[in-house]
C-alpha cells in the first residue's frame, strides 16, 4: 500500500513537472537516462514520452531533437507536409529505428517493438489490402498477424466492422471498396486486437467532406479508452477532434499544448480589413494574409501581425488556422507563400 | 492458422496457375509420352540388344584415335567445357603440339597430318528414315605403335584433353562412354531386365525418369511463385500494415516458405500420382512399388523446391524480385548446361539440376547414392539457412533499419 501510494506520489509530482524539466533537459545522455527511469512504472502506462530523438535518412535529419508527451486520449500532430509527421509516426509504430534519443510507449522502451507492436495499432498515410480477399477475410489474416486467437478475432471483427459501418460489405472484396470505405476498413484493422495507443496518419486525405466527419467523429469515440495520435496537416480535423496538439516543423516540434493555448497565443494578433483590390498584392507583401473574401471591387482580408496595422484593420477572433499560422510566424517560420 | 491463410493466398493466385499449367505441361509432353510402350523383356536370339559402356583397351585406342585424327583434320574439336557445349579451333602453337601427340598415337607424321587434302569425315550418319550408318571418311592410314602401352595412351589422352581446354570426348570422364561401347549381350539385358523388374520395381526406374524431368523445371518455377508472395505485400501497399503486427519475423517468413514449398508440393505429387497410374497401366500383371514415385520426388524434388524458393525470398528482401528470378534463371541455366553432356551417372556433390535421363542404369545412380544424399542435404540446409537470413532481413526492413540494396542505390542519387 504504502509503495503504492509512493509510485502515485512520484508519478503525479513528475506529470507536473514534466513539461519543465523537459524544458531544461538538454544533454542526451540525462534525457535518455530519464527515459529509461520512465520505463516500467504504472503511471507510465497511459502515456508516451518521446525524449529528444534525432533521425536521418541517410545524411538528411528528419527529426531534429524530438520532446513530446503524449496523455491518453486524442492528441493532434499538425504540420506542413514533409514536416516530419510520418517519420515520427512510423517511430512510434517501431517501423522506422531513431539514431539517438529515446521513445517509451506505455512504459515499453522502443527496442522491444514486438512488445510495442502487441499494444499499437496504426493506419499508415498510403495503404490497401489484398485487393482478392474479402473485407472479413482480410481482417481475420490480420487478426492472425497479430496473434488473436480466431473465435475472439471474429467477434471482434464483427463488432468493429459494425462500429465502422461495414458489416453489410463483409463479403465484398477490398478492390470494390470506395476511399472512405478503405480507410474505414483501416481505422477497423488497426483496432483490431484492441490497442492501447492507436497512430492515424493523414487519415482524412482524399475523403469527401461526409466521409471525413464520420471518419473523425469515429476517432473521437474510439480515443475515450486509448491514446489516439492523428497527424496531419489539415486544421480543420484537429480543430474538430483534438484538445491536445502539437505543431511540427522541418523535423522539429515547434509547439505543444492544448487548442485553447494556442489560440491565446494569437489572441490580438488577428485583423480583418477591408481593401480595395488593388491593394491586395502590396498586403500580402507585409502581413500574413490566412483568408480573403472577395465582393465585387473590395476584398475583406484576414491577417496576422504583431502589432495592429495602421490601415483601418480590425481585431478579429483567431481561430485555430490563424493561430496556426502565427505559430510558424512567430517560430521564425517562412509562411510567406500564404493565401 | 497462418499456414492455411497464406497456402489459400498462393493456390489461388495467377502465378500458381500458371506454375501448375507448366508442369502438368512437361508431365504429360516429357514422362508420359515415354511411357507410351512397356519395356519388353529380351528375347534369346535377338539381332540387337543395344550397348554398353566398358573399358576395353583394344576397342577403345583404335577408336579414339581414330576419332581424334577426324577432329584434328576437320579443325574443330567438340567440348564441353564446364558442361556448356564449345567447338574449339585451336591456335597454330596448340595445333603444333596436338599434331605430336597424334603422331605418337598413331604413327601418321605432323607433315602428313598438315599436308592431307583429301580428308573426308567419318561417323555415323542420320538416313532419311531416321536409321543411323557408319560411314567410312578418308583419313590418313593409323599405325598404332606396339610399344604404345594403354597407361601410355591415356596419358597422352589427358594431354590432348588439355591442349583442347578439358570438357573433350578424350577426357577421363568422357572417353569410356564416346569410344569404347560393346554390344549387349542377351544375359547382359536379361540381367538389366530383371534388375528393373525385381530391384527397381519398375517404378524405381520411372521414378528416376519422373525426377529427372520434373527437376528441370521445379528447379526454376519456384522462384516466379515466392517472388509472387514476397512481393505481393508491397504490390498492395499492404506492407506497414503487416509489418506493424505483432508476429515475429521469423514466424511470418517460416510460415509463408513452408507454405511455399507445400503448395508447390501438391501439383508434384498429382503428377507422382498419375505417373503411377500410367506405368501401373502398361505394367498391369507385373509387382510395382506404389509408392516408388511418390518417395523418389520427396527426397529428389523437395530440395529444388526449397532452394529455388529460397533464392525467390532472400533476393527479394534483399534486393528485388526481378533481381531474384534473374539470378535463379542463371544457376538454373548454368546447372542444366552443365549436365546436359551427360544424362545419366554425372551427379556431383553441388550439381543442383540431377540428371537420370534413362530407365535403365540403376548401378550407377546407386554408385552415386551417397554424394546424392550430401546434394540433397546440403541444398535443403542451405535453403533453411537462405530463409533464416530472409527473416533477419526482413525483422531489419520492419524496424526501418535495412531498407534493401536497391533503395539505398536510390537515395545515393538524390
Amino acid at each position: 500500500m504504502a509503495e503504492r501510494l509512493q509510485q502515485n506520489f512520484f508519478a503525479n509530482h513528475f506529470a507536473k513537472v514534466d513539461k519543465k524539466l523537459k524544458s531544461i533537459v538538454y544533454d542526451d545522455s540525462i534525457a535518455e537516462r530519464l527515459c529509461y527511469f520512465f520505463e516500467g512504472n504504472d503511471w507510465m502506462e497511459n502515456k508516451i514520452e518521446i525524449c529528444h530523438v534525432d533521425k536521418y535518412y541517410g545524411r538528411k535529419k528528419a527529426l531534429k531533437n524530438v520532446t513530446l508527451t503524449i496523455n491518453q486520449g486524442m492528441f493532434g500532430l499538425l504540420g506542413r507536409n514533409g514536416a516530419g509527421k510520418t517519420t515520427l509516426m512510423k517511430c512510434l509504430a517501431t517501423l522506422h529505428s531513431i539514431q539517438k534519443g529515446n521513445i517509451v510507449v506505455c512504459g515499453i522502451p522502443m527496442k522491444n517493438a514486438r512488445e510495442i507492436r502487441t499494444i499499437t495499432g496504426y493506419l499508415p498515410q498510403d495503404f490497401s489490402m489484398y485487393p482478392t480477399m474479402t473485407v472479413q477475410e482480410s481482417l481475420d489474416y490480420l487478426g492472425l498477424l497479430s496473434g488473436m486467437e480466431t473465435s475472439l478475432c471474429q467477434k471482434r471483427t464483427e463488432m468493429l466492422l459494425k462500429r465502422v459501418n461495414l458489416i453489410e460489405h463483409r463479403h465484398k472484396k477490398v478492390k470494390a471498396l470506395s476511399g472512405g470505405m478503405k480507410r474505414r476498413l483501416g481505422i477497423a484493422q488497426a483496432l483490431l486486437h484492441d490497442p492501447k495507443v492507436l497512430i492515424v496518419d493523414e487519415p482524412t486525405a482524399g475523403l469527401d467532406p461526409e466521409e471525413r466527419i464520420r471518419f473523425r467523429n469515429l476517432l473521437c469515440e474510439v480515443a475515450e479508452e486509448r491514446i489516439v495520435i492523428l497527424s496531419t496537416h489539415i486544421v480543420g480535423d484537429i480543430e474538430a477532434t483534438c484538445e491536445d496538439i502539437a505543431i511540427m516543423h522541418d523535423g522539429k516540434i515547434l509547439w505543444q499544448g492544448t487548442v485553447s493555448e494556442l489560440l491565446e497565443n494569437a489572441y490580438g494578433k488577428v485583423f480583418t480589413v477591408n481593401i480595395d483590390k488593388k491593394y491586395l498584392p502590396e498586403i500580402k507583401k507585409q502581413f500574413i494574409v490566412t483568408g480573403m473574401l472577395v465582393q465585387n471591387e473590395y476584398v475583406t482580408v484576414r491577417i496576422i501581425s504583431e502589432n495592429m496595422p495602421e490601415i483601418g484593420a480590425n481585431p478579429t477572433e483567431p481561430n485555430l488556422e490563424d493561430a496556426y499560422m502565427y505559430c510558424l510566424y512567430s517560430n521564425g517560420c517562412d509562411v510567406s507563400g500564404g493565401v | 492458422m497462418l499456414f492455411f491463410k497464406e497456402c489459400k493466398k498462393i493456390i489461388f493466385s495467377l502465378v500458381f496457375g500458371i506454375y501448375c499449367i507448366a508442369l502438368f505441361g512437361v508431365y504429360f509432353t516429357q514422362f508420359a509420352n515415354d511411357c507410351k510402350n512397356p519395356m519388353e523383356k529380351p528375347v534369346a536370339g535377338q539381332a540387337d540388344y543395344g550397348t554398353i559402356a566398358k573399358e576395353v583397351p583394344e576397342i577403345m585406342m583404335p577408336s579414339a584415335i581414330e576419332g581424334l585424327v577426324n577432329e584434328y583434320l576437320s579443325g574443330e574439336f567438340s567440348a564441353y567445357p564446364y558442361g556448356f557445349y564449345k567447338c574449339v579451333k585451336l591456335k597454330e602453337k596448340d595445333k603444333k603440339k596436338l599434331a605430336e601427340i597424334i603422331t605418337e598415337l598413331s604413327g601418321i607424321s605432323a607433315e602428313t597430318l598438315e599436308n592431307f587434302d583429301d580428308y573426308e569425315p567419318s561417323g555415323y550418319i542420320t538416313k532419311e528414315d531416321g536409321s543411323f550408318v557408319y560411314i567410312d571418311g578418308n583419313i590418313p592410314e593409323i599405325n598404332i605403335p606396339s610399344t604404345l602401352t594403354y597407361e601410355d595412351f591415356r596419358e597422352l589422352m589427358r594431354k590432348a584433353d588439355k591442349i583442347i581446354g578439358g570438357g573433350s570426348k578424350y577426357s577421363d570422364e568422357n572417353i569410356v562412354g564416346n569410344f569404347s561401347r560393346i554390344p549387349k549381350t542377351y544375359e547382359d539385358a536379361l540381367a538389366e531386365y530383371e534388375q528393373f523388374c525385381k530391384e527397381d520395381k519398375i517404378t524405381g526406374a520411372y521414378a528416376r525418369l519422373f525426377c529427372d524431368y520434373m527437376g528441370i523445371v521445379l528447379s526454376i518455377l519456384p522462384v516466379f511463385v515466392a517472388v509472387f508472395l514476397a512481393e505481393r505485400d508491397k504490390k498492395s501497399s499492404m506492407e506497414q500494415l503487416v509489418y506493424s503486427r505483432k508476429i515475429s519475423s521469423a514466424k511470418l517468413i517460416f510460415t509463408r516458405y513452408i507454405s511455399l514449398v507445400f503448395t508447390m508440393m501438391i501439383p508434384v505429387c498429382i503428377t507422382a500420382l498419375l505417373a503411377y497410374a500410367k506405368v501401373k497401366s502398361i505394367y498391369p500383371d507385373n509387382a510395382i512399388d506404389t509408392l516408388a514415385i511418390l518417395k523418389t520426388a520427396v527426397y529428389w524434388l523437395i530440395p529444388n523446391i526449397m532452394a529455388s524458393s529460397a533464392v525467390g525470398m532472400l533476393v527479394t528482401e534483399m534486393i528485388s524480385g526481378l533481381i531474384a528470378i534473374f539470378v535463379q534463371s542463371a544457376w538454373w541455366f548454368a546447372s542444366v548446361f552443365a549436365s546436359s553432356g551427360k544424362l545419366t551417372g554425372s551427379i556431383k556433390n553441388f550439381t543442383f539440376v540431377m540428371r537420370h535421363n534413362a530407365l535403365l542404369g540403376r548401378d550407377a545412380f546407386q554408385k552415386e547414392w551417397d554424394i546424392i544424399i550430401f546434394n540433397r542435404i546440403f541444398f535443403t540446409v542451405t535453403s533453411v539457412l537462405a530463409i533464416v537470413l530472409t527473416a533477419i532481413l526482413y525483422e531489419s526492413k520492419r524496424r526501418g533499419v535495412f531498407n534493401g540494396f536497391q533503395v539505398r542505390v536510390q537515395n545515393h542519387r538524390h
